[in-house]
């Protein structure tokens, strides 16, 4: 019984190479956002993601016009503190100083108007005071 | 104790893996007793078979339940039921007749059509496949 | 005692990698004796896991904090179902865990097929100790949960705001799907090594690869819960890496159990379906490196440990090794017959499998799009949400299609003209349907109005199957009991249809608002009005909680709090949100009150109303009993199975 069909492989050829395509650009030119730490940041603006770790102190309140503003710097390794000004919903409860977070906004002149905050899940388990 | 524990437990697994040349310190016929080309074409047969009247039951369940008309039924029954004959033939060629019967259908007949609409002939039941032996009779290893 | 448990993982490892070389040898040489002993050792292997795992158990339930692992993971607080979930919720532990899952459904995989499928379990055997050896090794050597220590007072209890019944549900009903996986890669890999390529191996595992993916959907569907009402953001899956590392080795799998069915049928798809098993396997193990070596950022924290580099050799050779294989047995896997008709169920089951896997490709490329760019672009590129929300709908739209013409649809060659008769009266159903949702507003979302129109298609397509199976078997029992794996998929296809309604419903149709409240201030959404009441501070044992108190009027009457507890050991917030299911509205009023100011009683809160979201839960039972259905054994079948696989009377 004939089991080859170079017609039908041709076409799913086809298929999967244009989807590539399709893929790649979609990637590449479409939804994704530079993820960077602070010590990468270098000339970088515009709509971007900074990982880091939240150093304080935190002030003010994200609701109001002047912002949530704290400091991230790198989570491993030494960098420089970038400035974060976040205007939006209350950040989520787990964030404090000390905490990793990735924070989205827009870069520019050496500070980040963040619009979203998401914090690490705090590691499962934790020292009790009165044991470790 | 718990270093007495690990070697006992060394000690069970060791024995558990030497148990087949333990039992059999020289065997008469080591080899695997895999299946010949004899017991490949067997099966191969059966396969067909099995394959070949599942699905024609399944084109009968289809048809019956209104899944299938009767133009495409009468397009795809014969082909099916000659893949089923020729697999009942390779089978009774091979291994003579009692690999021939088979049990009646578990599907209710078909209902009489009224002798006015122009309706396929009644199909012949749906054989299920050679019923399976009494498992007493399957040799055991 | 943990000397106890480190000897019986040195002894898994020792008999584990004798069972890969001697089983190997066995196979290879043809001789009965040392393939008896290989496949004795595998079943050793599981015993001596399963003493290292009671060992390990025990120090947990009795706290011993000697054990550096239990001092890890648990405290004289805990109760006994969360010091026990310890046992997975930590590295080591859920190695051990995958270890002792693999070896003992291993064990039993090979003996109940070691009599009727002997050609195969002998190759079988070394492949799965060959699994079970890099397990072990990194257990004994890398990451071993029998450290020990002076122990301490009391050890780190599990965060309070993890201390709920889905720590001690999901992760093992996860681990229960990516480890079964093990067994079909493992039955194929056997297949091929022994050059028996015929569709024995798939019957074998049919019901191992089953239950395995049936696990590993519920699981998600259990943790897309947990984040529901327990992370409070209001939604339940993030597209988060580890969350995708769960779906990905599913949809492949789901691919995979469509695309056996034509290989049995028809002697088709031999080459695909190998790629696709090897493929849910090493996703699951694939998976499994993700969510340990931190190469992904992920709001999921796991510890990260020198694991990682391992896990990716060993995806790496076990993915060299799957290609070699399938390269090397390409002469053996030729189809026996072909398609004959672009309309026909084996066409249908095909581009199912096309769209199943181009989605799971898909994703998997939107996990690995910041670890390519790092590599070739020196910077790192997350891919967001609209990118798979995009994907989902275009392949996810299309497959929901699928699901209700692949069963009406007849094998080999279909008619169009007998087609379109056989879909008229679900394709009515559902042209009314959407009329229907488009004149009470659902038009406002297109791809939620097209899920819906395509699920009222799929279910019409279903019951019509039922009705007309059931008039010409007699009784919907009987039609089910004779035609198990049919009808259980058919309720699975139910499950999924449920599952996208939901999806839709509560994405695409669902409303939220925000608002900065002081008592007496109300805010209104979708119907409903929300009064802040009052703000309160209660001590509770371990924890402040505070809460705003929301007096609901409009479309229900009643009070829903939100807040937040601070929990003093060890000092962590976690959120609490308010929901009000209504299943007579099929909607969840949720709302997060995330910022309540005790001292000034001001509350900034979110409030979503989310349509049939609950249809998503609902349809994890549903999905569960489908598989029950298609996993009930059948004697019949067995017998007749037993008949073609025993050796011939002489």
């Amino acid at each position: 019984m004939s089991t080859r069909s170079p017609a039908r492989l041709v076409v799913a050829l086809a298929v999967a190479g244009v989807l590539a395509v399709f893929l790649l650009y979609t990637a590449v030119a479409g939804h994704s956002t530079p993820t960077l730490t602070p010590s990468q940041l270098g000339t970088h603006s515009g709509k971007l993601a900074i990982v880091g770790v939240v150093v304080g102190p935190s002030r003010g309140d994200s609701h109001s016009a002047r912002g949530l503003r704290f400091g991230l710097r790198n989570i491993v390794g030494s960098s420089k503190v970038v400035p974060v000004v976040y205007r939006g919903d209350s950040p989520p409860p787990l964030f404090t100083v000390g905490r990793n977070v990735v924070v989205s906004g827009s870069y520019a002149n050496g500070r980040l108007a963040a619009n979203s905050i998401v914090t690490k899940c705090p590691s499962k388990y934790t020292a009790t005071t009165s044991g470790a | 104790m718990s270093i007495v524990l690990g070697l006992v437990l060394a000690a069970i697994a060791v024995l558990l893996v030497a148990l087949p040349f333990l039992r059999e310190p020289v065997a008469a016929d080591d080899r695997l007793a895999v299946p010949d080309a004899e017991e490949d074409r067997r099966r191969e047969l059966l396969e067909d078979r099995d394959r070949a009247l599942a699905a024609l039951k399944e084109l009968e369940l289809d048809h019956r339940a209104g899944k299938i008309d009767d133009a495409d039924y009468r397009e795809l029954i014969g082909p099916q039921r000659r893949e089923a004959a020729a697999a009942l033939r390779a089978l009774q060629r091979r291994y003579g007749s009692e690999m021939a019967a088979f049990e009646t259908p578990d599907l209710p007949p078909e209902p009489t059509p009224p002798p006015d609409e122009g309706s396929p002939p009644t199909p012949v039941p749906v054989p299920e496949p050679y019923p399976p032996p009494d498992e007493a009779t399957i040799p055991q290893e | 005692m943990a000397d106890l448990g480190r000897a019986a993982l040195v002894v898994s490892l020792g008999l584990s990698v004798y069972a890969l070389v001697a089983g190997a040898t066995a196979a290879i040489t043809n001789r009965r004796r040392l393939a008896t002993s290989a496949r004795n050792a595998l079943f050793c292997c599981f015993g001596s896991t399963l003493v290292a795992a009671v060992v390990l158990a025990s120090a947990l339930v009795r706290h011993d904090f000697s054990f550096t692992y239990v001092a890890q993971h648990t405290n004289r607080t805990l109760t006994t179902p969360y010091a026990l979930s310890a046992f997975w919720g930590g590295q080591e532990g859920s190695l051990l865990l995958w270890l002792l899952v693999l070896t003992g459904y291993g064990s039993l995989a090979v003996a109940l097929n070691r009599k009727l499928l002997r050609d195969l379990t002998v190759w079988v055997v070394p492949v799965l100790a060959g699994i079970g050896t890099f397990f072990a090794f990194v257990l004994v050597a890398v990451a071993s949960p029998f450290g020990t220590q002076t122990a301490p007072l009391d050890g780190n209890g599990l965060t309070p705001s993890l201390q709920n019944p889905y720590m001690v549900a999901h992760p093992p009903m996860l681990y229960l799907g990516y480890v079964g996986l093990s067994i079909p890669f493992a039955f194929a890999a056997g297949a091929m090594l022994s050059g028996r390529t015929d569709e024995r191996w798939i019957v074998a595992t049919r019901r191992w690869t089953l239950a395995a993916w049936a696990f590993l959907g519920f699981g998600q569907l259990l943790g897309a819960h947990w984040a529901y009402v327990e992370v409070g953001w209001g939604g339940y899956y993030a597209w988060d890496p580890v969350e995708n590392a769960a779906l990905m080795p599913w949809l492949a799998a789901t691919a995979f159990l469509h695309s056996v069915m034509i290989q049995e049928r028809k002697g088709m798809l031999k080459v695909w379906n190998m790629v696709l098993v090897a493929l849910a396997f090493e996703l699951s193990v694939f998976g499994t490196f993700l969510t340990r070596s931190g190469v992904v950022n992920s709001i999921h924290s796991f510890s990260k440990s020198p694991i990682g580099s391992w896990f990716l050799a060993f995806v790496v050779i076990s993915t060299v090794f799957s290609l070699a294989l399938i390269m090397w047995r390409l002469p053996l896997l030729k189809a026996r017959t072909k398609l004959e008709s672009a309309l026909s169920r084996e066409a249908t089951f095909l581009y199912n499998n096309l769209l199943l896997v181009a989605l799971c490709l898909t994703v998997l490329w939107g996990v690995l799009f910041p670890i390519v760019t790092q590599v070739f672009k020196g910077e790192t590129r997350t891919i967001g949400r609209p990118y798979y929300d995009f994907f989902l709908r275009v392949f996810g739209l299309p497959l929901l299609l699928l699901m209700g013409i692949g069963p009406l649809i007849a094998w080999r060659k279909a008619s169009f003209r007998g087609l379109v008769k056989l879909l008229a009266w679900p394709i009515a159903v559902s042209i009314l349907c959407g009329v229907a949702l488009v004149l009470v507003g659902a038009g406002s979302s297109k791809p939620g109005l097209i899920a819906y129109t395509f699920s009222s298609f799929v279910l019409a397509t279903i019951v019509l199957e039922l009705v007309r199976g059931t008039r010409a078997v007699g009784s919907v029992f009987t039609l089910i009991s004779r035609n198990r794996r049919r009808y259980g998929g058919y309720v699975v296809h139910a499950a999924i249809v449920l599952l996208a309604i939901g999806i839709a419903g509560s994405s695409a149709y669902g409303t939220s608002t925000r608002a900065r409240l002081t008592p007496g201030q109300s805010v209104s959404v979708a119907g409903y009005t929300l009064s802040l009441r009052d703000v309160r501070r209660t001590q509770v044992p371990n924890a402040t909680e505070t809460r705003a108190v929301f007096d609901v009027g409009g479309r229900w009457h009643g009070t829903l709090s939100s807040g937040d507890n601070q929990y003093i050991f060890p000092p962590e917030p976690s959120r609490e949100v308010g929901i009000k299911t209504s299943w007579a509205r099929a909607e969840d009023l949720y709302v997060i009150a995330d910022d309540v100011n005790v001292k000034t009683h001001v509350v900034f809160v979110q409030v979503l109303v989310k349509p049939l979201v609950n249809l998503i839960w609902v349809a994890g039972i549903v999905f569960l009993l489908g598989a029950g259905i298609a996993l009930w054994p059948d004697a019949r079948e067995q017998r007749r199975l037993v008949t073609r696989l025993a050796p011939a009377r002489v």
